[in-house]
């Protein structure tokens, strides 16, 4: 068991590419860490780099407290899961099992022993003299998790390891992994793309963007407290909207104006931060769900005409245009109005603001948030 | 790459048991076209197989038959002379042991081909796996020996190997032939390469496999189906050239392909012996093609599938 540290990593291909600037992040001993972004974000060359099958460009890695730069992936007491399984196609799950025994020369009947553990722990038991090609893409990942758990390393590393399965399969494997990870207490550095499951995995998301890493935090830090522009689209599901517009003093009282809508900020905490951007162009950040939607007028309400209406079962999601854009409002499964209708739209005070410059938010960790 | 292998298994039963559901509903349409396609396969299979029953008529033909108006197909006078004459060593006419021919040839191929297994395999997989500079450059290079005609070398080579002790030598031969088998190897097995993996080798580097483990207990296990069909091909080339043998080899060092030509004398062609010597000429071959057939078939639909 290790922790894992990246200190100011980069990763420069060809000498002229970036893939990852000037990363650092602590990955606890025991905990499950979440690289998450969209694809060619430098997450899986992050990982790469923490197994050794990439050089690192600049910066330091340490496996617990062991530089590992120049460690090669044998020596750093890793292992791994990819997204595409790296089976050994001419041996049976068996001897995949057994394959990082073998080569380190355990006994055999240590490695009788241990396959048959790991095989259990993945519930594979039944099927280990088949061949991977007679095996569905759930088992295949299966042996790849046994592969890896059997050997008990340090660190444990996840590419992306469940992106080729069905939805189904995909719910279920992402349970019995975490449930792995919980019960082994292995740490363990898992990169997706996907932000549900990694919010639904992990204790801590570094979230990256062009090799840069937005935010590190809890799920429910980087939930209800995004710290930029970025950040805050790419995790919740419906999206944050997004509504850039500008600040402005209107008799004393401080309001967010965008294409044709105003809305009055109420909480005094917001307003205090606020007031130095008055007259200044930001972008309010709100999740569909932080939107009341009324059918008769309410005090600071909006009325909109309603655009579309989709029922998602345990709610209903209302969108209205806004100049372009559409503006997503989660409303109760029981409110179905008319398209065409005007509804009146309330903002509640969970809200976020960000710099149209800088992207970044201009409330994050200023405690303005109600959570 | 055997998932490969169960999707083509899996795609040919349906369309195995496609053909048999059309079986029952037969339009006329589909009879003509049947019947056109099978006309068209007969012409086709006449037009290349009938060359070779000819001489295989012609091994076994009495000296007089041989020169008729209009061949005899079927039904001429036979004799096992020819065969004789092949096989009467130094005491044939030709003054030469066709068999040794054979037996040079026996030696110098295989030899050929391993070697460039051996010193092409790794050239193919640095090509398939590493960027380097000149990489593309290095794969051209191996692809130009394509495009250059053996002629424009022939002269420079002889005087090479003559003053180098080569002429006439089978190592000589072996490694003249690394100009035919070579690049054969290298971009054949290249495709091959490539169509493993890459996280396969990743996952064995991970596990704690070194580079050469992971090239012998992996990667080549991985490729056998191409390394046969491409050390099959590389035979058969390398049977089959007649050139530099032609060139750089005399008496008895010759390869078969080469003394067969000896059946063409001052007095005339010997046509019945000429033929036997052919016959026995492809029959290794022949041989280790059937012998091979479930790799060839299996390491040629890979390239295939990866097109």
């Amino acid at each position: 068991m290790a922790s894992i540290t990246l200190n100011n990593v980069w990763k420069i291909y060809n000498k002229s590419i970036i893939a990852v600037k000037d990363v650092s992040l602590i990955c606890e001993d025991g905990e499950f860490l979440a690289l998450l972004g969209p694809s060619g974000c430098g997450k899986t060359s992050s990982l790469r780099m923490i197994a050794g099958l990439e050089d690192i460009s600049a910066g330091e890695i340490k496996i617990g407290d062991t530089v590992v730069n120049h460690l090669r992936p044998k020596e750093r007491d890793i292992a791994m899961v990819f997204e595409t399984y790296g089976l050994y196609p001419h041996l049976s799950v068996y001897d995949n099992i057994a394959f990082p025994l073998r080569v380190r020369n355990f006994e055999d009947d240590d490695i009788k022993e241990r396959v048959s553990r790991a095989a259990g722990v993945v519930d594979l038991e039944g099927i280990l003299d088949q061949y991977p090609s007679a095996l569905g893409d759930g088992q295949k990942q299966r042996v790849s998790i046994a592969r890896a758990i059997v050997r008990d390393p340090a660190v444990f590393l996840f590419d992306e390891p469940i992106s080729h399965l069905d939805e189904t399969l995909r719910r279920r494997m992402r349970a019995e992994i975490k449930h792995l990870q919980a019960t082994l207490g292995t740490t363990m550095v898992y990169v997706t793309h996907d932000q549900i499951e990694a919010m639904a995995m992990a204790d801590r998301i570094a979230i990256m963007d062009y090799g840069v890493i937005q935010q590190i935090g809890s799920p429910t830090d980087l939930y209800s407290d995004p710290a930029n522009l970025f950040v805050a689209g790419f995790i919740g599901e419906p999206p944050m909207n997004l509504l850039p517009g500008f600040v402005e003093n209107q008799n004393g009282k401080l309001w967010f104006k965008s294409n044709g809508f105003g809305v009055p900020l109420k909480n005094s905490k917001q307003v205090q931060v606020l007031q130095a951007r008055a007259n200044s162009g930001v972008t309010l950040g709100i999740r569909p769900r932080h939107i009341d939607s009324h059918f008769d007028e309410v005090p600071d309400s909006t009325g909109m005409e309603l655009y579309g209406l989709e029922p998602h079962g345990e709610y209903n999601l209302l969108t209205f245009k806004v100049g372009d854009e559409l503006l997503l409002v989660q409303s109760g499964a029981g409110f179905y109005p008319e398209i065409g209708q005007t509804i009146y739209l309330q903002f509640t005070d969970n809200i976020h603001f960000f710099d149209n410059e800088t992207q970044e938010s201009i409330f994050h960790k200023q405690g303005v948030h109600n959570g | 790459m055997s998932d490969i292998i169960n999707q083509t298994d899996q795609s040919y039963e349906k369309l195995i048991s496609g053909l048999e559901v059309s079986k029952d509903e037969k339009k006329p349409g589909q009879i003509i076209g049947k019947f056109f396609t099978y006309l068209a396969l007969i012409a086709y299979s006449l037009f290349s197989l009938l060359p070779l029953w000819w001489t295989v008529t012609l091994a076994f033909k009495a000296e007089t038959e041989i020169y008729t108006r209009t061949p005899k197909l079927f039904g001429f006078a036979t004799t096992l002379d020819h065969w004789r004459e092949v096989f009467s060593g130094d005491a044939s006419i030709i003054g030469l042991d066709f068999l040794d021919a054979i037996k040079n040839s026996l030696i110098v191929v295989p030899a050929a081909v391993v070697l460039a297994l051996i010193l092409g395999g790794p050239v193919a997989y640095l090509l398939a796996r590493y960027n380097f500079k000149g990489k593309e450059d290095v794969h051209f290079f191996y692809l130009s020996l394509y495009f250059m005609p053996p002629m424009l070398i022939l002269i420079p080579l002889f005087v090479m190997y003559n003053k180098l002790g080569l002429y006439n030598t089978y190592f000589g031969m072996v490694l003249v032939l690394q100009l035919v088998t070579l690049p054969l190897v290298v971009l054949i097995l290249r495709g091959f390469f490539e169509d493993i993996p890459i996280e396969i080798e990743h996952s064995a580097r991970v596990d704690g496999a070194k580079p050469l483990w992971i090239f012998w207990r992996i990667i080549l296990p991985l490729v056998r189906p191409g390394l046969v069909a491409t050390a099959f091909l590389c035979t058969i080339f390398a049977w089959n050239n007649y050139i530099f043998s032609f060139l750089l080899t005399s008496g008895e060092k010759q390869s078969a392909v080469v003394r067969l030509t000896l059946y063409r004398t001052f007095t005339g062609f010997l046509w019945g012996p000429m033929s036997a010597a052919m016959l026995l000429t492809v029959l290794p071959v022949l041989i280790l093609a059937i012998a091979i057939q479930k790799y060839i078939v299996r390491g040629l639909t890979l390239g295939a599938v990866k097109g």
